[in-house]
C-alpha cells in the first residue's frame, strides 16, 4: 500500500493533484490523505491567548473544513481511497512538512500548473518544503491519463534509484513503461553517447529482471521542448535530481518543457 | 450559426474555404461565401453570365467548398425530389413528388466597394457568428487588394473572427479564455476547432503579477471540467500579462491561437489594437478572435 500525501485547497493545482493521485489508485494500492493548511493571518495569529484564541482557531477550522469537504465529497464518489481530510491552521509549508516526517508516507503529490517562467520550477525545488522531502514527489502539471511511464535517464541520474522508486511505487501495475536517455546536445561525442547506451542497456536489464519489460527504450536528443512534446503520449515522467545541484542542466530545462507530471526523488 | 467567408482571386482563399466546409461539417452552420469586386460591376445579367472574374471565382470556390463533403453526408445537398408516401388528413397515404431542400443553406454573395467594408456589412446584417478569412502568410498575412484587410476585418467586426494562415497541419490549439466572461459558444468553438484538427489543447490564465486570481482560477476549473467531459485533456498554462506578447510570438510557431476578446476582457486591456495587429501579421499559424 502507498500512502499518499496531497495538499489541497479550494483550487485549480488541488483539483488536478488529488484527480491524478485518484487516478493513480487505478493502477496501484493507495492511501490517499489530503491536508489543508488554513493561513494564520497576521492580524487574527496575534489574537488573544486561552479561550479567546481557542475560539477563534475553531471558527478558522470550520471555514477551512466547509471549504475543502465540497471539494473531497465531490472527487470521492470516484476515488474510494480518499480518506478524511487532515485540517490544520499554521504556515502551510512546515506543516506539510511535519506531517510527511511524522507520517510515513510513500509519496508527496502536488498540483503546479506551469507558467510561462520557467523559474516556477525551480523556485518549487529550492523551497524548503521539497529541499527537506523525505520521500519522493510528485508534480502534477495537468491531469494527463496514466497508462504510460517513461523513466528518465541522464549523465546525472541513478539508475538503480531510478529502478527502486519505480518498481517500489508502481510494482505490481500493469502500466505500461519506457526508458529514455536524455542526452545534452552539449555533451556530444563518443564517450557520451557509449555512457548512454550503456546505462540505458543496464537499466532495461534490471527492469527485466524484476518483470518488468520495457516497451521502448532509447537515446534521445535534441531541444528540451521538442523532446518534451515527443514524450507527451507518456502521463507520467519519473527521475531523480541532485539535491544541492545548483547548476541547471539539460534535464532540468527539459523538466520545465514537459507538460506532464513528474516524479522526483533526490539522490 | 452562420459563417461568413470572404474571399478574393488568391489561393488562401481556397485555405479559407476549406476550413469553412470543415467547420460546417462540424457545426452544420449555414454558410455564406462573399467576393468582394472594388470596382462596380454594371447591374446587368450579361455581366454576371460573362462568367469572368470573381463570378467565376465564387462559382469555384462554391464547388470547392462542396467536394468537401464527398466522403460524408452533406447538409448542403441541393434540392432532393423523389415519390414519397405522405399522410393526408383524411385518412389516406398518397405518394407524392416531394422535393426537399437542403438542409443548411449556402450563400454564395458578390459585393462591390470597399472590401473591408463590405465584408463587415455583410457580417452585420446576416448577423454572422464567425467570419473566416484567408491571408497570404508570405507578406505579414495581407490582402492582396488591400494588405491591411485582415486587420480590418478582425478588429473591425463585432462577431468572432478566424484567420487562415497556416497551411501546414495545426498540432495545437492555444486558447487564451476570458475566464471572467467565457460563453459556452465559445468553449464549443474551440471544441469544433480541437475535433477538426485533432490537435491538442492549452488553456491559458492570465494572471497579473501573483498567481491566478481565485475567480479566474475558479473558471479555469470549470472550463477544465468542461472539456474533460468531452474526453479532451487540455493541457494549463499561467501567463502573466507582462510576458503575453513573448509568450503568443513564441507559441504562433506552431499552434493556432485563440484568443477571446470581450470588450471587458482583461485580454483586450493587455494586448492594445497594435499589439493584436502585430500577432495577426507575425502569426505562422491561423488566428481565432472570439467574441
Amino acid at each position: 500500500m502507498i500512502k499518499i500525501l496531497v495538499p489541497v485547497a479550494a483550487d485549480l493545482a488541488s483539483s488536478i493533484a488529488l484527480r491524478y493521485a485518484c487516478q493513480m489508485s487505478e493502477s496501484i494500492q493507495v492511501e490517499i490523505q489530503t491536508i489543508h493548511v488554513k493561513a494564520a493571518s497576521s492580524e487574527g495569529s496575534q489574537l488573544g491567548t486561552g479561550w479567546v484564541r481557542h475560539t477563534w482557531e475553531k471558527t478558522m477550522l470550520t471555514e477551512a473544513e466547509d471549504e475543502i469537504a465540497q471539494l473531497i465529497r465531490a472527487e470521492r464518489t470516484h476515488c474510494p481511497s480518499l480518506g478524511e481530510p487532515l485540517i490544520t491552521i499554521g504556515e502551510r509549508e512546515e506543516k506539510i512538512l511535519r506531517e510527511i516526517q511524522t507520517g510515513s508516507y510513500s509519496l508527496f503529490v502536488e498540483g503546479t500548473i506551469p507558467t510561462f517562467s520557467s523559474s516556477y520550477f525551480s523556485k518549487r525545488l529550492e523551497s524548503d518544503l521539497y529541499q527537506d522531502m523525505p520521500c519522493p514527489f510528485l508534480m502534477v502539471k495537468n491531469l494527463m491519463p496514466l497508462r504510460r511511464v517513461a523513466l528518465i535517464l541522464s549523465e546525472h541520474v541513478d539508475h538503480h534509484r531510478l529502478i527502486q522508486v519505480f518498481t517500489g511505487i508502481f510494482g505490481g501495475s500493469n502500466l505500461k513503461v519506457a526508458v529514455f536517455y536524455l542526452h545534452s546536445p552539449d555533451s556530444a561525442g563518443k564517450d557520451g553517447e557509449g555512457l548512454a547506451e550503456m546505462t540505458l542497456e543496464a537499466t532495461v536489464k534490471a527492469l527485466g529482471e524484476r518483470g518488468w519489460a520495457p516497451e521502448k527504450s532509447k537515446v534521445i536528443s535534441g531541444q528540451a521542448r521538442e523532446l518534451a512534446g515527443d514524450l507527451e503520449d507518456h502521463g507520467l515522467l519519473i527521475t531523480g535530481l541532485d539535491r544541492h545541484l545548483k547548476k541547471k542542466t539539460f534535464l532540468h530545462e527539459f523538466l520545465v518543457a514537459t507538460p506532464a507530471p513528474i516524479l522526483l526523488f533526490w539522490q | 450559426m452562420r459563417i461568413l467567408c470572404a474571399v478574393d482571386n488568391n489561393s488562401y482563399s481556397e485555405f479559407a474555404i476549406k476550413e469553412t466546409a470543415r467547420l460546417a461539417a462540424n457545426t452544420w452552420a449555414n454558410v455564406t461565401i462573399l467576393g468582394i469586386s472594388p470596382q462596380p460591376i454594371p447591374a446587368t445579367k450579361e455581366a454576371a453570365t460573362r462568367g469572368a472574374g470573381m463570378f467565376k471565382a465564387l462559382h469555384d470556390y462554391r464547388e470547392l467548398f462542396l467536394t468537401q463533403f464527398r466522403e460524408s453526408a452533406s447538409p448542403f445537398d441541393t434540392k432532393r425530389c423523389g415519390y414519397e408516401f405522405i399522410w393526408l388528413a383524411n385518412g389516406t397515404w398518397e405518394e407524392l413528388y416531394i422535393c426537399r431542400s437542403s438542409m443548411k443553406d449556402l450563400r454564395i454573395r458578390l459585393r462591390t466597394g470597399n472590401p473591408a467594408k463590405a465584408i463587415l456589412a455583410e457580417a452585420g446584417e446576416e448577423e454572422s457568428d464567425l467570419i473566416v478569412l484567408g491571408c497570404d502568410q508570405k507578406s505579414d498575412c495581407s490582402w492582396e487588394t488591400d494588405a491591411a484587410l485582415p486587420k480590418k476585418v478582425v478588429n473591425g467586426a463585432n462577431c468572432s473572427a478566424l484567420l487562415v494562415t497556416a497551411r501546414r497541419k495545426i498540432k495545437e490549439i492555444l486558447c487564451c479564455l476570458d475566464q471572467e466572461s467565457v460563453s459556452q459558444e465559445t468553449l464549443e468553438m474551440v471544441n469544433q476547432m480541437v475535433t477538426i484538427h485533432k490537435a491538442k489543447l492549452k488553456i491559458v490564465g492570465l494572471s497579473k503579477g501573483k498567481g491566478l486570481e481565485p475567480d479566474v482560477d475558479k473558471s479555469m476549473q470549470l472550463i477544465l471540467d468542461y472539456y474533460l467531459a468531452r474526453e479532451i485533456n487540455p493541457h494549463l498554462s499561467i501567463v502573466d500579462t507582462s510576458q503575453l506578447e513573448s509568450f503568443l510570438a513564441q507559441e504562433t510557431e506552431q499552434a493556432l491561437i485563440s484568443l477571446v476578446m470581450g470588450k471587458r476582457s482583461l485580454l483586450a486591456k493587455t494586448l492594445s489594437k497594435k499589439k493584436v495587429d502585430k500577432l495577426l501579421e507575425k502569426s505562422r499559424s491561423s488566428v481565432l478572435i472570439l467574441r
